[in-house]
């Protein structure tokens, strides 16, 4: 019998990026509509951790008083969780408050909802959120039982069921690809400090804050991680900490590459040398 | 640990799927949109939107946005007899290449949906990072999106969202000239 799967890919503008949603399944509007709802998933999580939107979570706890208390959902605090968890294991270069790095925590979280502002410092979740937004697009899908998707917002990307294949950019060779990757049922992000992008626009560099270094032009990092929200987090921490970066792998069950010229070093260490490899 | 989850290969990446981009895709077609946004009841009567020299001059002053098109192809939309909105396609640079989209206008002039009908974008590529914001639903005329302001994200400007921001700024200045009172 001939099957009548097929994949439907849908894009729309969100979270600064074009995010696109791809469903294999039958029937066409069946899947639309899955669709819909899984952007209504992403929509939802933006609503929530906008620091821009004065409405959002974040932005109510960054309007908070030392020693104010907030409720905040499961979603927020289950991101603060891991933020934290991941700013301590990274010696905070992975910091959603960059103040907080030389004063210590902004924030108190006790359970699951409710945190305590102990210190000033503003929260950005501009690192880790977008990949939890893919991971809750991603979650939607498996409980709506379609058997195969795609999540991509801009270089975060999050798969399962059938294999997903996706080509890395050379980040000094933008027309090129350097590398790529077949997703099963896990999460690639990249992030980049792209030369161009550098000199055209300000946007795109990444600081370490405790130096207000930026992190070298021309270099992208790419990692594997069974959730986008930790593969998200992770790009920031490899484009700063390099090589040391793998105990942080190690830790959460992920693995990387850095790509800086004509070198890949695939994290957990070993370095290729692309000419050897590609055309 | 094994380095053979990823392949080295230098490839020109037109066409293909791309780690922080997505290219030449076509997402759907006019109709498949309106029905998406609309829904299947619902009928279409094009009205397309003719934009002269002084239109143009009025529809940049109002949003900041240069106008290079002459016709903005606009259907208006009714459903059981009664007008449900409008049906706009735009076309917006990305960062090399054209992105096509359509909007859905309630008969207000507040945005219902916006869907990308296709990507070109097979060379341009995106940064994540800091501080933009995008979300245009509810927006109306009389806000115009700002970024860092009205318009909402948690991360990451890209320029191809920047030019969709600029778009929809100049669509709904559109709809203030010339689609307000139907």
């Amino acid at each position: 019998m001939t099957s009548s799967l097929k994949t439907i890919n849908r894009a729309r503008p969100l979270l600064g990026t074009i995010v696109e949603i791809g469903v294999h399944g039958e029937e066409d509007r069946c899947s639309q509509e899955v669709i819909s709802k899984a952007f209504q998933k992403i929509e939802r999580i933006e609503r929530l951790m906008s620091r821009f939107d004065g409405d959002s979570e974040v932005s109510k706890i960054n309007r908070l008083n030392v020693g104010d208390e907030l409720t905040v959902s499961s979603d927020l605090m289950r991101v603060l969780k891991i933020s934290c968890e991941i700013s301590t294991l990274s010696g905070g270069i992975f910091n959603i408050s960059p103040q907080s790095v030389v004063d210590g925590d902004v924030l108190k979280l006790y359970g699951n909802e409710r945190i305590k502002r102990v210190r000033n410092g503003l929260i950005d979740l501009g690192g880790i959120a977008k990949g939890y937004a893919v991971d809750q697009a991603i979650e939607y899908l498996k409980r709506a039982n379609v058997a195969s998707a795609h999540v991509n917002a801009g270089g975060d990307v999050r798969a399962f069921g059938q294999p997903h294949e996706i080509f890395v950019r050379h980040p000094s060779e933008p027309n090129k690809s350097v590398a790529s990757v077949s997703l099963h049922n896990n999460a690639l992000a990249t992030s980049a400090n792209y030369d161009e992008e550098i000199n055209a626009d300000q946007s795109g560099i990444i600081i370490y804050p405790k130096t207000g270094k930026r992190a070298t032009a021309g270099v992208s990092v790419s990692v594997m991680a069974p959730t986008c929200m930790v593969a998200d987090a992770l790009t920031k921490c490899m484009l700063m900490l390099k090589e040391k970066v793998d105990p942080l792998l190690h830790q959460f069950d992920a693995r990387g590459f850095l790509v800086h010229g004509n070198q890949v070093t695939s994290l957990p260490k070993k370095i290729n040398t692309l000419s050897s490899h590609a055309n | 640990m094994n380095d053979d989850w990823f392949k080295l290969i230098g490839v020109p990446l037109a066409s293909l799927a791309v780690a922080g981009h997505v290219c030449a895709a076509e997402y759907l077609t006019v109709e498949q949109a309106q029905k998406l946004m609309f829904g299947n009841d619902a009928s279409f009567e094009q009205a397309d939107v003719k934009i002269n020299r002084a239109a143009k001059k009025a529809i940049k002053a109002a949003s900041g946005v240069d106008v290079d098109r002459r016709v903005l192809p606009t259907w208006k939309v009714f459903d059981g007899g009664e007008l449900s909105g409008f049906f706009i396609i735009d076309e917006v640079i990305g960062k090399h290449d054209y992105i096509t989209y359509a909007i859905a206008l309630n008969p207000t002039g507040e945005i219902k949906q916006l869907e990308i009908l296709v990507y070109r974008e097979n060379y341009g590529y995106e940064v994540r990072n800091p501080r933009w914001r995008a979300q245009f639903v509810g927006h109306d005329s009389k806000t115009t999106l700002d970024l860092g302001e009205e318009i909402k994200n948690i991360s990451g400007a890209t320029m191809s969202c920047r030019h969709l921001t600029e778009g929809v700024n100049r669509v709904l200045a559109t709809y203030d000239i010339f689609l307000k009172d139907h």
